[in-house]
């Protein structure tokens, strides 16, 4: 499969990642409804649903050649096939069977997804098979029950010309899928490339499909005939009002509208340094289209962000199924309750936000309950801020058992002890795990320091309470919403600052002797001319800064800035350049905390803020106390 | 599962240049070690810095150079009370805080003459206790008071 050309078969991954997620998704809810009829004959919409997740699943996993997903989606569909046929209960193993199918599948796509080997598939695989109970011993390629209607066969050979007209895979499936439905999708490798084919059933004439299929895609009647539909209804392909989005396209909006409220700050300002310049009207009449623009500025800003809001059920969902097969594997009895799953959040928090709430739900479940007991998982919005609580009814943490585990693991002197307050910053301390090696529930082992770190990287925070007897509870505060933007890292007086990149023009790097000095003012050779510079520095004050002075020791070479406008540019030195990255602003809102120049804080996954310097601005204001000073 | 430190008349001591000031439990939201103050340029006078609590960033006020004495580094002692207000958090940066004790309202003696002066202002009073002074803070005072030296710039 690694013969199709690079940037077309990785679009092409992406949508097979984003759709198999749907349908693993609707799997895993589909078993769960399933399972309080385990044992019992079972018709109904459950089955049929969980067919046509394992169906699509089969057909998309065989176009991007995930071939684990492949053999497993096969197993799974014969088997309920055979239930829907003849009728048959569903045992309770089967469903357990079915279900570590599922979490199978996740894992294969989630290694595939990362660029890493697949896990071993095959005792899951064995005992999909011994629950299908037959020997299946090939995988045909096409068992499938055809809707009503008549099967054409499509094949396209994707192309650089075609690629350019925008024509991919992608945008053929979708064609494809307002011809009729798809029920057979495989690439065939060709000596020149790759092609696909595609089993598309359909109501419509020959003539009409033709006016629908875009260029580059061959027809034919399929030669294979309809089989007899078992499924005697045609799947409820319900008409969509949805359009999946890339997340990159809407950061890339998002970081657009950044740059809009950095440049109508900007904008603000000059306004009012007019103020005494213009007559009044006029600068009244500025005044109220500055003010129009930034309310309509703030109202795009918040429909962005609502498009990027996602009901954070799609992870409590998910935790239904970590919790079952938890009780599985420690023979505990546990009731997940769910609460505030309507509850929206950034898409991005949401999916950042699955490994640590996972991570604690597993240790509610591992570490909290005892024989039986309650784990409950809740959202809810409290103003600008999500609350994320999961609570367990069980024992409560073991002060004693924490003392002496971070003891030996040197998180705390062996003469201290872990009372309620500290016992948070303990479990959380890099190198403490209260269980050795990896058991059965702690998983990957992402540990309550990562949980803590990632939380903290989306702007939130976790707290912790804990009785002996009456359990244990994690409290998230997550932001509502994320400004992102791309930032310059850099330091000035030995202290980390970020800088929106979009306000830096250059970066520089010149030789100290090329400083010339006129008047007051320094300046470097700059693209022929020369370019005013100005020491930060010398315009930061710190209270309290008992890091190391970094005395103005002379450096061979000086890193600067370059901001501002042609023609008006200006270079900031700065004592060092150490990166870019991305950055989640948090905004400074405290009265005491307003300083000019300085617009947020980040931080970096350390849980030291940084702050944020709008660079032109802290340019301005150093270049009009210069001028004071003349 | 109590968060809070809610009972009334508690107070939370801590030390300031060798005075034991005392200010009331219910006004503290937590009390945090100090593990990274983040110095902000050109900041307000008693303010250190900025640090992250619970996702936001909040004003690390120094109580010691609010009370006239001259910073030190941070100990492993040096704590910060975050005190929450609906509209407001703000974290003040003591020496330390480990002890707790209940205080009834009638123990506090109005702050004498003596006081008047500039600490007068965010005292309540004092208690005796044995041999021990301690001094209660106006927390409103203390934070109102530094927030309405807003202008007065550090450092130039």
């Amino acid at each position: 499969m690694n013969t199709g050309p690079g940037n077309l078969f990785t679009g092409f991954l992406e949508d097979f990642y984003a759709e198999g997620e749907e349908h693993l998704a609707s799997a895993r809810r589909n078993l769960l409804a399933l399972e309080p009829l385990a044992g019992r004959q079972v018709t109904g919409s459950a089955i049929e649903e969980l067919l046509r997740s394992f169906h699509s699943l089969k057909g998309l996993s065989a176009m991007v050649g995930v071939n684990e997903v492949t053999l497993m989606a096969h197993v799974m569909e014969e088997y309920l096939r055979d239930v829907q046929t003849i009728r048959s209960n569903v045992e309770p193993a089967a469903i357990e069977a079915l279900m570590d199918g599922v979490h199978a599948m996740e894992e294969v796509i989630a290694a595939r997804r990362k660029g890493l080997a697949p896990p071993d598939i095959s005792s899951v695989l064995n005992s999909l098979k011994l629950t299908a109970a037959k020997g299946i011993t090939e995988i045909p390629t096409d068992t499938v029950s055809t809707p009503a209607g008549t099967a054409w066969h499509f094949s396209f050979v994707p192309s650089a010309e075609l690629s350019d007209q925008g024509i991919n895979v992608g945008v053929v499936r979708e064609k494809l899928k307002e011809v009729g439905v798809i029920t057979r999708a495989s690439p065939r490798v060709l000596n020149s490339g790759i092609a696909f084919d595609f089993v598309v059933s359909t109501e419509k004439t020959a003539a009409e499909i033709g006016t629908l299929i875009p260029l580059g895609v061959t027809l034919k009647p399929a030669e294979e005939p309809t089989l007899a539909s078992a499924a005697a209804e045609a799947p409820a392909t319900a008409p969509s009002n949805f359009v999946r989005v890339e997340m990159q396209k809407l950061d890339e909006l998002m970081r657009l509208i950044g740059e809009m409220v950095i440049s109508r700050a900007h904008f603000d300002e000059t306004i009012r340094s007019l103020e005494n310049r213009l007559a009044h009207g006029d600068f009244r009449t500025l005044q109220e289209v500055h003010a129009r623009i930034e309310r309509q500025l703030r109202n795009l800003r918040q429909a962005v962000m609502q498009v990027r809001m996602v009901p954070i059920a799609h992870i409590f969902e998910r935790m239904r199924f970590v919790v079952r097969g938890l009780e599985r594997d420690t023979n505990k009895h546990v009731r997940l309750e769910i609460k505030g799953q309507d509850t929206e959040i950034d898409k991005l928090i949401v999916d950042r936000m699955l490994d640590p709430l996972l991570h604690m739900v597993r240790n509610a479940v591992s570490h909290g309950i005892e024989k039986e007991g309650i784990v409950t998982i809740s959202a809810r919005t409290a103003g600008e801020r999500v609350i994320v609580e999961v609570q367990d009814n069980g024992r409560g943490i073991d002060l004693e058992r924490v003392t002496a585990k971070a003891r030996s693991a040197g998180v705390i002197g062996s003469k201290d002890s872990v009372d309620v307050a500290g016992v948070l910053e303990v479990i959380c301390a890099p190198g403490f795990s209260t269980r050795e090696g990896a058991d059965l529930t702690s998983g990957r082992g992402v540990g309550m320091a990562v949980v803590r770190s990632t939380i903290q990287e989306l702007g939130g925070s976790i707290e912790l309470e804990t009785a002996a007897g009456e359990g244990t509870k994690f409290t998230v505060t997550l932001p509502l919403t994320l400004v992102i933007l791309d930032a310059l890292l850099i330091t000035l007086c030995g202290q980390r600052f970020a800088v929106p990149q979009s306000e830096v023009r250059e970066i520089l790097a010149v030789e100290a002797l090329a400083m010339r000095r006129l008047e007051k003012t320094n300046l470097i050779p700059y693209r022929g001319g020369v370019l005013p510079v100005i020491h930060v520095s010398e315009f930061l004050k710190f209270n309290a800064n008992f890091a190391e002075p970094q005395a103005t020791i002379p450096r061979p070479r000086i890193h600067v800035l370059v901001i501002g406008s042609e023609g008006k540019a200006v270079g900031l030195i700065v004592d060092k350049v150490t990166g870019q990255r991305e950055i989640v602003v948090r905004p400074i809102s405290d009265p005491q905390l307003r300083i000019p120049g300085i617009i947020g804080a980040t931080e970096l996954g350390d849980g030291k803020p940084v702050l944020i310097v709008d660079a032109e601005v802290v340019a301005r204001l150093a270049g009009q106390q210069k001028e004071a000073f003349r | 599962m109590k968060a809070h430190l809610a009972a009334a008349h508690t107070y939370i001591l801590f030390q300031i240049a060798g005075t034991t000031f005392a200010v009331h439990s219910q006004s503290v939201d937590r009390i945090e070690m100090i593990e990274h103050v983040t110095p902000l340029p050109n900041a307000p006078r008693f303010i250190d810095g900025v640090v992250f609590t619970r996702g936001q960033v909040i004003p690390a006020l120094n109580l010691r150079c609010r009370f006239g004495f001259e910073r030190i580094p941070p100990t492993n002692r040096t704590r910060l009370l975050v005190i929450g207000k609906p509209d407001r958090m703000v974290g003040l940066i003591v020496n330390s805080a480990r002890e707790f004790m209940a205080i009834m309202p009638d123990m506090i003696q109005p702050p004498g003459e003596s006081l008047s002066g500039l600490s007068g202002e965010y005292l309540q009073g004092t208690v005796t206790v044995g041999e021990r002074i301690i001094l209660v803070v106006k927390l409103e005072e203390v934070i109102r008071l530094s927030q309405g030296m807003e202008e007065i710039r550090g450092g130039a």
